[in-house]
Protein backbone atom coordinates (compact mmCIF):
# COMPACT_ATOMS: atom_id res chain seq x y z
CA UNK A 1 0.00 0.00 0.00
CA UNK A 2 1.32 3.45 -0.95
CA UNK A 3 1.06 6.89 0.64
CA UNK A 4 -2.26 8.63 -0.09
CA UNK A 5 -2.09 10.64 -3.31
CA UNK A 6 1.18 8.89 -4.17
CA UNK A 7 -0.22 5.46 -4.89
CA UNK A 8 1.85 3.62 -7.45
CA UNK A 9 0.04 3.60 -10.79
CA UNK A 10 1.24 1.07 -13.31
CA UNK A 11 1.09 1.32 -17.08
CA UNK A 12 1.04 -2.06 -18.76
CA UNK A 13 1.82 -2.29 -22.45
CA UNK A 14 0.87 -5.83 -23.48
CA UNK A 15 2.18 -6.26 -27.00
CA UNK A 16 2.01 -9.34 -29.19
CA UNK A 17 4.88 -9.19 -31.66
CA UNK A 18 4.92 -10.32 -35.25
CA UNK A 19 6.48 -13.83 -35.30
CA UNK A 20 10.25 -13.57 -35.08
CA UNK A 21 10.19 -9.81 -34.44
CA UNK A 22 9.83 -9.55 -30.66
CA UNK A 23 13.50 -8.86 -30.00
CA UNK A 24 13.61 -6.20 -32.72
CA UNK A 25 10.43 -4.68 -31.35
CA UNK A 26 11.79 -4.55 -27.82
CA UNK A 27 15.04 -3.01 -29.05
CA UNK A 28 13.09 -0.38 -30.97
CA UNK A 29 10.90 0.30 -27.92
CA UNK A 30 13.94 0.69 -25.66
CA UNK A 31 15.70 2.99 -28.10
CA UNK A 32 12.84 5.12 -29.39
CA UNK A 33 10.14 5.12 -26.73
CA UNK A 34 11.81 4.67 -23.35
CA UNK A 35 14.00 7.81 -23.22
CA UNK A 36 11.10 10.06 -24.15
CA UNK A 37 8.74 8.42 -21.67
CA UNK A 38 11.31 8.66 -18.91
CA UNK A 39 11.73 12.35 -19.68
CA UNK A 40 8.02 12.72 -19.04
CA UNK A 41 8.19 11.32 -15.55
CA UNK A 42 7.49 7.65 -16.20
CA UNK A 43 9.72 5.02 -14.59
CA UNK A 44 10.35 1.76 -16.41
CA UNK A 45 9.77 -1.12 -13.98
CA UNK A 46 9.72 -4.30 -16.07
CA UNK A 47 10.21 -5.50 -19.62
CA UNK A 48 8.93 -9.05 -19.50
CA UNK A 49 8.74 -11.53 -22.34
CA UNK A 50 6.65 -14.68 -22.69
CA UNK A 51 7.72 -17.28 -23.30
CA UNK A 52 11.28 -16.48 -22.20
CA UNK A 53 12.80 -17.54 -25.49
CA UNK A 54 12.93 -15.45 -28.66
CA UNK A 55 10.60 -17.33 -31.00
CA UNK A 56 11.35 -17.41 -34.72
CA UNK A 57 8.10 -18.62 -36.24
CA UNK A 58 5.65 -17.71 -33.50
CA UNK A 59 4.74 -14.61 -31.54
CA UNK A 60 6.24 -13.54 -28.26
CA UNK A 61 4.21 -11.42 -25.88
CA UNK A 62 5.92 -8.43 -24.31
CA UNK A 63 4.68 -7.01 -21.02
CA UNK A 64 6.28 -3.63 -20.44
CA UNK A 65 5.41 -2.03 -17.15
CA UNK A 66 5.87 1.60 -16.15
CA UNK A 67 5.05 3.45 -12.97
CA UNK A 68 4.17 6.94 -11.81
CA UNK A 69 3.39 7.98 -8.26
CA UNK A 70 -0.21 9.11 -7.89
CA UNK A 71 -2.97 10.41 -10.17
CA UNK A 72 -1.53 13.93 -10.33
CA UNK A 73 1.71 12.49 -11.72
CA UNK A 74 -0.32 10.34 -14.11
CA UNK A 75 -2.07 13.44 -15.51
CA UNK A 76 1.19 15.34 -15.78
CA UNK A 77 2.81 12.51 -17.73
CA UNK A 78 -0.28 12.13 -19.90
CA UNK A 79 -0.39 15.81 -20.83
CA UNK A 80 3.29 15.70 -21.74
CA UNK A 81 2.89 12.47 -23.72
CA UNK A 82 0.00 13.84 -25.74
CA UNK A 83 1.85 17.00 -26.64
CA UNK A 84 4.78 15.02 -28.04
CA UNK A 85 4.00 13.80 -31.56
CA UNK A 86 7.16 11.66 -31.62
CA UNK A 87 6.03 9.68 -28.59
CA UNK A 88 2.58 9.09 -30.03
CA UNK A 89 4.14 8.43 -33.44
CA UNK A 90 6.25 5.62 -32.05
CA UNK A 91 3.28 3.28 -32.31
CA UNK A 92 2.75 4.03 -35.97
CA UNK A 93 6.44 3.50 -36.64
CA UNK A 94 6.36 0.15 -34.80
CA UNK A 95 3.21 -1.06 -36.53
CA UNK A 96 4.96 -3.53 -38.83
CA UNK A 97 6.40 -5.34 -35.78
CA UNK A 98 3.12 -5.63 -33.86
CA UNK A 99 0.22 -8.06 -34.20
CA UNK A 100 -1.83 -6.50 -31.41
CA UNK A 101 -1.37 -4.45 -28.30
CA UNK A 102 -3.24 -2.99 -25.40
CA UNK A 103 -2.35 -0.40 -22.80
CA UNK A 104 -3.93 -0.71 -19.35
CA UNK A 105 -3.61 1.32 -16.17
CA UNK A 106 -3.40 -0.65 -12.94
CA UNK A 107 -2.87 -0.31 -9.22
CA UNK A 108 -2.23 -2.59 -6.30
CA UNK A 109 -5.59 -4.02 -5.23
CA UNK A 110 -4.89 -2.68 -1.73
CA UNK A 111 -4.83 0.88 -3.14
CA UNK A 112 -8.20 0.73 -4.92
CA UNK A 113 -10.34 2.01 -2.08
CA UNK A 114 -8.05 4.94 -1.38
CA UNK A 115 -7.70 5.84 -5.06
CA UNK A 116 -11.49 5.93 -5.35
CA UNK A 117 -11.87 8.04 -2.22
CA UNK A 118 -11.00 11.42 -3.75
CA UNK B 1 -36.06 17.86 -24.10
CA UNK B 2 -34.05 19.41 -26.92
CA UNK B 3 -31.05 21.62 -26.16
CA UNK B 4 -28.85 24.22 -27.76
CA UNK B 5 -25.55 25.01 -26.08
CA UNK B 6 -23.02 27.53 -27.33
CA UNK B 7 -19.59 28.38 -25.99
CA UNK B 8 -19.03 32.00 -26.88
CA UNK B 9 -15.66 33.74 -26.96
CA UNK B 10 -15.97 37.51 -27.19
CA UNK B 11 -13.33 39.24 -29.26
CA UNK B 12 -10.69 40.89 -27.08
CA UNK B 13 -11.53 44.53 -26.50
CA UNK B 14 -15.06 44.15 -27.91
CA UNK B 15 -18.17 45.13 -25.98
CA UNK B 16 -19.36 41.80 -24.62
CA UNK B 17 -22.46 43.50 -23.25
CA UNK B 18 -23.88 43.81 -26.76
CA UNK B 19 -23.56 40.07 -27.28
CA UNK B 20 -25.10 39.33 -23.90
CA UNK B 21 -28.03 41.64 -24.54
CA UNK B 22 -28.69 40.08 -27.93
CA UNK B 23 -28.53 36.53 -26.58
CA UNK B 24 -30.76 37.34 -23.62
CA UNK B 25 -33.24 38.94 -25.97
CA UNK B 26 -33.16 35.95 -28.31
CA UNK B 27 -33.77 33.65 -25.34
CA UNK B 28 -36.74 35.62 -24.03
CA UNK B 29 -39.19 33.65 -26.19
CA UNK B 30 -41.20 31.69 -23.62
CA UNK B 31 -43.36 30.08 -26.28
CA UNK B 32 -40.58 27.82 -27.51
CA UNK B 33 -37.91 28.01 -24.79
CA UNK B 34 -38.48 26.46 -21.38
CA UNK B 35 -35.10 27.23 -19.79
CA UNK B 36 -32.20 29.49 -20.63
CA UNK B 37 -28.84 30.15 -19.04
CA UNK B 38 -26.16 32.64 -19.95
CA UNK B 39 -23.26 32.54 -17.54
CA UNK B 40 -19.61 33.60 -17.66
CA UNK B 41 -17.23 30.67 -17.58
CA UNK B 42 -14.99 30.12 -14.58
CA UNK B 43 -11.17 30.25 -14.82
CA UNK B 44 -9.18 27.34 -16.26
CA UNK B 45 -11.57 26.12 -18.90
CA UNK B 46 -10.03 24.74 -22.07
CA UNK B 47 -11.48 26.03 -25.34
CA UNK B 48 -14.46 26.84 -23.14
CA UNK B 49 -15.28 30.38 -24.24
CA UNK B 50 -16.11 33.39 -22.08
CA UNK B 51 -19.79 32.44 -21.80
CA UNK B 52 -21.91 29.33 -21.76
CA UNK B 53 -25.25 29.93 -23.42
CA UNK B 54 -27.68 27.10 -22.91
CA UNK B 55 -31.28 26.84 -24.10
CA UNK B 56 -33.83 24.09 -23.53
CA UNK B 57 -36.82 23.39 -25.71
CA UNK B 58 -39.65 20.94 -25.08
CA UNK B 59 -38.85 19.14 -28.33
CA UNK B 60 -36.88 19.58 -31.55
CA UNK B 61 -39.81 21.16 -33.41
CA UNK B 62 -39.84 24.05 -30.93
CA UNK B 63 -36.11 24.54 -31.52
CA UNK B 64 -36.65 24.58 -35.29
CA UNK B 65 -39.46 27.13 -34.94
CA UNK B 66 -37.31 29.33 -32.71
CA UNK B 67 -34.40 29.08 -35.16
CA UNK B 68 -36.58 30.58 -37.88
CA UNK B 69 -37.90 33.38 -35.69
CA UNK B 70 -36.40 36.78 -36.44
CA UNK B 71 -36.55 37.68 -32.74
CA UNK B 72 -35.15 34.28 -31.74
CA UNK B 73 -32.65 32.15 -33.55
CA UNK B 74 -32.03 34.60 -36.35
CA UNK B 75 -31.27 37.37 -33.86
CA UNK B 76 -28.87 35.07 -32.02
CA UNK B 77 -27.20 34.02 -35.28
CA UNK B 78 -26.66 37.66 -36.21
CA UNK B 79 -25.07 38.46 -32.85
CA UNK B 80 -22.88 35.37 -32.81
CA UNK B 81 -21.90 35.94 -36.42
CA UNK B 82 -20.71 39.48 -35.79
CA UNK B 83 -16.96 39.08 -36.21
CA UNK B 84 -16.31 42.50 -34.68
CA UNK B 85 -17.78 41.26 -31.41
CA UNK B 86 -17.38 37.50 -31.39
CA UNK B 87 -14.12 35.63 -31.89
CA UNK B 88 -15.28 32.01 -31.65
CA UNK B 89 -18.51 30.09 -31.19
CA UNK B 90 -18.84 26.36 -30.69
CA UNK B 91 -22.50 25.50 -30.93
CA UNK B 92 -24.26 22.19 -30.45
CA UNK B 93 -27.93 21.28 -30.88
CA UNK B 94 -28.99 17.94 -29.44
CA UNK B 95 -31.82 15.90 -28.07
CA UNK B 96 -31.15 15.33 -24.40
CA UNK B 97 -29.70 11.85 -24.01
CA UNK B 98 -29.53 9.49 -21.10
CA UNK B 99 -29.87 11.27 -17.75
CA UNK B 100 -28.57 10.24 -14.35
CA UNK B 101 -29.58 11.87 -11.07
CA UNK B 102 -28.40 11.44 -7.50
CA UNK B 103 -30.01 14.48 -5.95
CA UNK B 104 -31.29 17.80 -7.28
CA UNK B 105 -29.16 20.92 -6.90
CA UNK B 106 -30.48 24.47 -6.87
CA UNK B 107 -27.00 25.86 -7.41
CA UNK B 108 -23.52 24.58 -8.09
CA UNK B 109 -21.11 24.13 -10.95
CA UNK B 110 -22.33 23.14 -14.40
CA UNK B 111 -19.70 21.59 -16.62
CA UNK B 112 -19.77 20.36 -20.16
CA UNK B 113 -17.27 18.54 -22.26
CA UNK B 114 -17.80 18.83 -26.00
CA UNK B 115 -16.03 16.26 -28.10
CA UNK B 116 -15.74 14.91 -31.59
CA UNK B 117 -15.55 11.19 -32.26
CA UNK B 118 -13.61 11.25 -35.49
CA UNK B 119 -11.88 7.87 -35.77
CA UNK B 120 -14.25 5.30 -34.33
CA UNK B 121 -13.69 1.71 -35.32
CA UNK B 122 -17.42 1.04 -35.36
CA UNK B 123 -20.78 2.15 -34.02
CA UNK B 124 -20.37 -0.63 -31.45
CA UNK B 125 -17.30 1.18 -30.12
CA UNK B 126 -19.17 4.47 -29.96
CA UNK B 127 -22.05 2.81 -28.11
CA UNK B 128 -19.57 1.34 -25.64
CA UNK B 129 -18.01 4.77 -25.13
CA UNK B 130 -21.49 6.23 -24.55
CA UNK B 131 -22.32 3.58 -21.98
CA UNK B 132 -19.02 3.87 -20.11
CA UNK B 133 -19.20 7.67 -20.09
CA UNK B 134 -22.73 7.59 -18.67
CA UNK B 135 -21.45 5.29 -15.92
CA UNK B 136 -18.95 7.93 -14.80
CA UNK B 137 -21.88 9.37 -12.90
CA UNK B 138 -22.39 6.07 -11.10
CA UNK B 139 -18.78 5.70 -9.99
CA UNK B 140 -17.62 9.28 -9.38
CA UNK B 141 -19.35 10.55 -6.25
CA UNK B 142 -19.11 14.27 -6.96
CA UNK B 143 -21.14 14.01 -10.18
CA UNK B 144 -24.64 14.61 -8.86
CA UNK B 145 -26.58 14.96 -12.13
CA UNK B 146 -25.38 14.08 -15.57
CA UNK B 147 -26.39 13.61 -19.18
CA UNK B 148 -24.65 12.36 -22.29
CA UNK B 149 -26.13 13.42 -25.61
CA UNK B 150 -25.30 12.95 -29.25
CA UNK B 151 -25.20 16.13 -31.28
CA UNK B 152 -27.66 16.66 -34.12
CA UNK B 153 -26.02 19.74 -35.61
CA UNK B 154 -22.99 21.76 -34.67
CA UNK B 155 -20.66 24.54 -35.68
CA UNK B 156 -17.29 25.71 -34.52
CA UNK B 157 -13.81 24.27 -34.35
CA UNK B 158 -14.90 20.68 -35.02
CA UNK B 159 -17.88 18.64 -36.18
CA UNK B 160 -18.99 18.00 -32.61
CA UNK B 161 -20.58 14.62 -31.92
CA UNK B 162 -21.20 14.48 -28.15
CA UNK B 163 -22.05 16.77 -25.26
CA UNK B 164 -21.24 15.42 -21.80
CA UNK B 165 -22.91 17.54 -19.11
CA UNK B 166 -22.56 17.29 -15.36
CA UNK B 167 -23.63 19.17 -12.24
CA UNK B 168 -21.37 19.38 -9.20
CA UNK B 169 -22.02 20.85 -5.79
CA UNK B 170 -18.80 22.85 -6.00
CA UNK B 171 -15.64 23.31 -8.04
CA UNK B 172 -13.68 20.83 -5.94
CA UNK B 173 -16.06 18.13 -7.12
CA UNK B 174 -15.00 18.81 -10.70
CA UNK B 175 -11.34 19.76 -10.42
CA UNK B 176 -10.39 17.23 -7.77
CA UNK B 177 -12.79 14.32 -7.44
CA UNK B 178 -13.79 14.08 -11.10
CA UNK B 179 -10.26 14.51 -12.43
CA UNK B 180 -8.51 12.25 -9.93
CA UNK B 181 -10.99 9.41 -9.76
CA UNK B 182 -9.55 6.21 -11.31
CA UNK B 183 -12.69 5.58 -13.36
CA UNK B 184 -11.66 8.72 -15.24
CA UNK B 185 -7.89 8.38 -15.73
CA UNK B 186 -7.67 4.61 -15.48
CA UNK B 187 -10.62 3.69 -17.68
CA UNK B 188 -12.48 6.35 -19.70
CA UNK B 189 -9.28 8.09 -20.69
CA UNK B 190 -8.30 5.37 -23.16
CA UNK B 191 -10.88 6.64 -25.67
CA UNK B 192 -9.05 10.00 -25.64
CA UNK B 193 -5.47 8.75 -25.48
CA UNK B 194 -3.62 8.61 -28.82
CA UNK B 195 -1.38 5.88 -27.38
CA UNK B 196 -4.29 3.56 -26.62
CA UNK B 197 -5.72 1.34 -29.32
CA UNK B 198 -9.25 2.39 -28.31
CA UNK B 199 -8.45 6.04 -29.14
CA UNK B 200 -11.22 7.58 -31.25
CA UNK B 201 -11.76 11.12 -29.98
CA UNK B 202 -10.19 14.22 -31.47
CA UNK B 203 -7.69 15.73 -29.04
CA UNK B 204 -9.25 19.16 -29.46
CA UNK B 205 -11.94 19.30 -26.79
CA UNK B 206 -14.07 22.00 -25.23
CA UNK B 207 -13.99 21.74 -21.44
CA UNK B 208 -16.12 24.51 -19.99
CA UNK B 209 -17.84 25.22 -16.71
CA UNK B 210 -19.74 27.94 -14.90
CA UNK B 211 -21.76 28.55 -11.77
CA UNK B 212 -25.47 27.92 -12.03
CA UNK B 213 -28.63 28.49 -10.06
CA UNK B 214 -31.74 26.44 -10.70
CA UNK B 215 -31.72 23.17 -12.53
CA UNK B 216 -29.65 22.81 -15.72
CA UNK B 217 -29.75 19.15 -16.56
CA UNK B 218 -33.40 18.63 -17.18
CA UNK B 219 -35.33 15.49 -16.48
CA UNK B 220 -36.56 15.29 -20.03
CA UNK B 221 -33.80 13.00 -21.32
CA UNK B 222 -34.02 9.27 -21.68
CA UNK B 223 -33.19 7.21 -18.59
Amino acid sequence: MSESGKETIYYLDHITAVPGKAKALLDFYMKSYVPKAEARGMTLLHRLVAPPVWLENQSNDLFIIWTVQGPQAWWQATRMRRSDPELVGFWAAAETLIVSRRRSYLSDAMDVERLCNV
Amino acid sequence: MFKLTALVTVREGADGGKVIDALNSAASDRVHIVRSILEPTLPNTSNGGNYIWHLQFPEEAAYRAWKEDSAGGKKADAALGDRALVHQVDSMAYAGGRVGTKRPLDHGVYRLLVLSVNRAASEVAVAQFDSETYEMGLYIPSILNWQLSRVVESSGARRWTHVWEQEFENLDGLLRTYMLHPYHWGWINRWYDPECTEHMIDNYLCHSFCNFTGQVIAQGGSQ
